[in-house]
């Protein structure tokens, strides 16, 4: 067995591209883990979506032994995590199994907004965190002032931080030394009882659940009978083992190691991230670990197949995403204008995007999307909450005594000379200023509280675009607080169409409402007769557009080799009518509604 | 069963117009049009039109566009296979910058007794906006040259809706349009056709439509000033003066059977329809190697003839005889097409009488809406 002296666990947390996967991906070569020749970049973001995108998604842990220079031999286990606010969940759930964290930084951007939010939370798990700058070999990397930010902004000593290159690998054994060196061998008794804590799971299609565990403290092997604490369920150990990082088996695992373990689980529901694994033995049984918080979904859009017929297939291909990843929720909806299809909630916007991408790529799926809301709360007459994630929901407005909405802390970092641009976008959205800490004398971070639904409305390209893409930033839920929302009917020729009807705050109704009834005018086809729009609240028109009559409407010229054409012509209108909704006298195509409630280009 | 009419495609032209959608290129190769003559001349044999066809039309593109010679053969293949003498309407579409009094007589004596000029505006401005090659003098001298050479039955094609075009302005044209004595007329609303430069530059913005209410005011108006005139409106765009209406093309929105030879030709045979390849090259072709030349095909069902029926027949100032499209097709459209027929005569465009569905005053201008209920309950 491997002396637990020898071991150390420690996580990469970076703020997203700041080269966590790359230096995962030199380490990985250093120790030997895997062969030059099998190398490719990124090596652990093997899934298609994260390799076509650059980043991480699902954390990856990887075990590598490295011959340190004081001559011994260590065991490290290895987490890559996401960099992306969305995927913070898998950071912290990684965090538990290990003792340090690799803080790489990247020397040319600085501290960002995620810099700052996994730092804390590897603080918050007590972890060891190691300073690392990266990219030095960038002309504008300027890794002294980027050690005084790091200083200045996380407390965290870095005059000593190790500034390499992932990329060309200068340094990089710098770091395998300075993880033998600063970073704790983790505690724990293989004699005592077991528990393992479970920090993910995985579906395998050949081999069921494969879960991922830390063994904190005794001893597992194979063929052990073994319970899962929480959710109560016995199982044999088939096979535990190591990732190198795939999975290679291995008869025992003992307090302090990270490994997988196999036995016989079907579905993923099953099993509980945060959960603990002792021995099922009535003498043997240890209480569970603290586990973790299950994350919430914040933000929530309905998924609609275009084929109405694909209902089933959408059904079947969100549970089998839902396998491996259990963040996200969905549930069905129908809606007037777009069918039967799920309301589905998400970590954040990327993690919305992703979910989305993956149903389209890898189910294969034609997919129309609406646009993305948060949930709200409604204080009712009788003094209960309820929750309202899509205005269909909204209950009578008169057993509604007031509205609540989330409210997220913002953070943003930015250079200096964009703190004005970043102060009146924030204040537009109705951001209410906190603070600012300031890194070093150039960047600074800006904290407001902000509603929610603010920053789900394209926020983040704004702020972009105002600070010329230097800001980075971040949120947190921190609670609801009351506030002044409406519900905004969209009105055709006077009918109601419920489907396009949504809550906002009261000073955005006008202009939301005007949006939306500017592209229905553009995607409503002219009738016979003229065609009304109004946007109202309660019984107040707040905008009103026009749609002409037609005035006329004949084919000029029909020869004998015009009539297949224009009447296929004709015939293409007809199908995109089959896909019409009657309004009243009203024909709305679906092209309508889709530009109204689906996300992109305003 | 009735026999086929024919249509001749004459796919050159002097200048591709930029609204322009029909088969045509600008070709000044003679060996290209040389192929031309004995390609069709292999079609027509391959084809086999009845000799004595109820209509034939020669159109393109420009048919004047070959130089005398040219035109000559051209004229003597289609004698071979036809007996144009014999058939009851024979037209030729003449443009006026390439008809000359040569080749007028050369079609007349060929047996050609129709002849459709494209005027199009007699408006230096709108002539240059429209790329015509002529100016409007060559109109005048097109239709004398005509009728020197014996024509006694002369249509002008007309275009309205030009952008900036008012009420008075159209009116000027179809004045001097009427000066000319045409024996028939053919006035289309400008449209704006997917792939051509005209639509592309309005789509950039680089040329605005003309305003609706304008152009609807100056279709209504045509109507009126053309039947003051003598002319009566026998379709959406054509007005038959003392030549009558224009058979060969009423025969297409009656659904008759024609044979269409030339690139890009269609052919109507009983709910069959086929449109030869395009490209001149291609055409030719697999003419030569006796293969034929359909680029593309469809065959409607019954049902779908019905409704095609009702659509093209509502164009038609008779209205479509419901009855005898159930007698032809088999299919009858008051009770396949029920729902339809109740929501356009309930919407005011279209009534019943007698036996046929007519558009009412107010359904005139919108044939299509009325067309398209029925297309859509196939
Ligand atoms: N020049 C230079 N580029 C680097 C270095 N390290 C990483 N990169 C590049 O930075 C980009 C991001 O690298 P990743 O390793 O995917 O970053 P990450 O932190 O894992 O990103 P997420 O997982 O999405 O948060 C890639 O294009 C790398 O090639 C370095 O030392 N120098
Ligand atoms: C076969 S075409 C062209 C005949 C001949 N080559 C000419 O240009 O005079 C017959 C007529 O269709 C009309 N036409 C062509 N394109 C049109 C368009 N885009 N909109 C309205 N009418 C059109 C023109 O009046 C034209 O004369
Ligand atoms: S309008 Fe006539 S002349 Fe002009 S390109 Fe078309 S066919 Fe040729
Ligand atoms: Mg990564």
């Amino acid at each position: 067995m491997t002396d637990t002296r020898l071991i150390r666990n420690f996580s990469i947390v970076a703020h997203v591209d700041h080269g966590k996967s790359t230096l995962a991906d030199r380490l990985l070569e250093l120790t030997l883990t895997v062969e030059k020749r099998q190398m490719k970049e990124q090596l652990l973001d093997d899934m298609e979506l994260e390799r076509e995108r650059g980043i991480t998604i699902k954390a990856r842990a990887v075990a590598m032994r490295y011959k340190a220079a004081d001559g011994q031999t260590y065991l490290f286990n290895l987490i890559d995590t996401p960099g992306h606010v969305d995927f913070n969940y898998e950071v912290q759930k990684s965090l538990q199994a290990c003792e340090g964290a690799l803080l790489l930084v990247d020397a040319s951007q600085g501290v960002e907004a995620q810099t700052v939010v996994n730092a804390l939370l590897a603080e918050q798990a007590q972890l060891a965190v190691v300073p690392v700058l990266n990219k030095i070999d960038l002309p504008h990397a300027r890794p002294e002032q980027v050690a005084t930010e790091v200083e200045d902004a996380l407390c965290i000593p870095a005059e000593d931080a190790i500034a390499i290159s992932a990329k060309t690998g200068v340094n990089c054994e710098q770091v395998l030394e300075a993880i033998v060196a600063l970073v704790p061998p983790p505690v724990g008794n293989p004699d005592n009882k077991l528990q393992a804590l479970i920090f993910d799971a995985a579906y395998d299609d050949y081999r069921g659940v494969v879960i991922y565990m830390r063994v904190k403290e005794g001893t597992i092997r194979k063929g052990d009978s073994v319970r899962t604490v929480a959710a109560g369920k016995a199982y044999e150990v088939l096979e535990i083992g190591r990732l190198a990082p795939r999975m290679v088996a291995e008869n025992v695992l003992h307090a302090g190691e990270v490994g997988y373990l196999i036995c016989n689980i079907k579905q993923l529901e099953d099993v509980k991230i945060g959960d603990t694994v002792t021995h099922e033995k009535e003498a043997l049984r240890a209480p569970a670990l603290a586990g973790f918080k299950d994350p919430k979904p914040m933000v929530f859009c309905g998924f609609y197949p275009t084929n109405t017929a694909d209902f089933d297939d959408l059904r079947k291909s969100l549970e089998k995403l839902r396998i491996n990843d259990s963040s996200f929720s969905f549930e069905p909806e129908t809606s007037d204008a777009l069918g039967f299809g799920f309301r589905c909630g998400f970590l954040g916007l990327l993690h919305m995007e992703v979910i989305q991408q993956r149903l389209e790529r890898e189910q294969d799926m034609d997919l129309v999307q609406t646009a993305p809301n948060v949930t709200y709360r409604v204080v009712l007459t009788d003094g209960t909450e309820k929750e309202v994630r899509s205005p269909s929901e909204m209950p009578d407005p008169a057993r509604i005594e007031s509205y609540r909405e989330p409210i997220v802390e913002v953070r943003i970092v930015v250079p200096t000379e964009h703190i004005g641009a970043v102060m009146k976008l924030a204040t537009d959205r109705r951001g209410i200023y906190e603070k600012t800490d300031y890194y070093g004398s150039q960047r600074v971070m800006l904290t407001f509280a902000m509603p929610f639904s603010e920053i789900i409305f394209d926020f983040h390209d704004r702020l972009k675009s105002a600070t010329r893409g230097f800001a980075t930033m971040d949120y947190e839920l921190r609670g609801f607080e009351d506030a002044d929302l409406v519900k905004v009917r969209i009105l055709v020729s006077t009918n109601e169409v419920d489907a396009l009807s949504f809550l906002c705050h009261r000073t955005v109704a006008d202009t939301r409402g005007r949006k939306i009834l500017q592209k229905l005018r553009t995607e409503i086809p002219r009738h016979l007769f003229e065609v009304a729009l109004q946007a109202a609240v309660g019984g107040k028109i707040i905008a009103r557009e026009n749609i002409r009559a037609l005035s006329k409407n004949v084919t000029a010229k029909c020869y004998g080799g015009d009539i297949t054409r224009k009447r296929k012509l004709l015939e293409k209108q007809k199908k995109g009518k089959k896909r019409m909704k009657q309004v009243g006298n009203v024909e709305i195509p679906q092209a309508a509604f889709l530009s109204v409630l689906s996300t992109g280009d305003d | 069963m009735a026999l086929p009419s024919l249509y001749v495609h004459v796919p050159f032209c002097v200048v591709k117009c930029g609204y322009c959608d029909f088969n045509s290129y600008v070709v000044d190769d003679a060996a290209v049009m040389d192929r031309f003559v004995r390609a069709l001349d292999l079609e027509l044999a391959a084809v086999a039109p009845p000799s004595v066809p109820p209509t034939v039309f020669v159109g393109g593109g420009t048919p004047t566009y070959l130089d005398a010679a040219r035109f000559e053969s051209f004229l003597a293949v289609l004698r071979t296979h036809v007996e144009l003498d014999r058939v009851a309407e024979v037209t030729i579409e003449a443009n006026p910058e390439s008809l000359d009094r040569t080749k007028a007589q050369l079609a007349f004596d060929a047996g050609f007794r129709r002849a459709s000029v494209g005027a199009q505006s007699f408006d230096a401005a709108r002539l240059r906006f429209l790329d015509r090659a002529h100016d409007a003098a060559a109109v005048g001298r097109a239709v004398a040259d005509l009728r020197a050479a014996g024509f006694e039955n002369i249509s002008l094609d007309l275009m309205f809706g030009l952008p900036g075009q008012t009420v008075a302005e159209w009116e000027r044209d179809l004045e001097t349009a009427l000066a000319l004595e045409p024996d028939h007329l053919s006035c289309y609303h400008l449209t704006f056709e997917p792939g051509t430069r005209l639509t592309r530059d309005h789509r950039q913005g680089r040329v605005a439509a003309n305003d609706e209410d304008e152009d609807k005011r100056m279709f209504l108006r045509t109507r009126e000033l053309l039947h003051a005139r003598g002319f009566e409106a026998y379709e959406v765009s054509n007005f038959a003066g003392p030549g009558g209406p224009c058979r060969h093309n009423d025969h297409y929105w009656l659904q008759g059977d024609y044979i269409g030879v030339g690139p890009g030709a269609s052919s109507h045979a009983g709910g069959w329809r086929g449109t030869n390849l395009k490209a001149v090259e291609a055409w030719a072709q697999a003419v030569e190697r006796g293969l034929p030349p359909t680029g593309e095909a469809e065959t409607l069902t019954r049902r779908q003839r019905a409704a095609e029926a009702v659509w093209l027949g509502v164009r038609r100032t008779a209205g479509v005889d419901l009855v005898a499209v159930a007698r032809r097709l088999g299919v009858d459209p008051r009770a396949a097409f029920e729902g339809a027929l109740r929501r356009v005569t309930a919407a005011g465009l279209a009534l019943c009488t007698g036996d046929s569905l007519v558009l009412t005053e107010e359904g005139l201008p919108f044939g299509d809406a009325v067309g398209t209920a029925f297309l859509e309950d196939v």
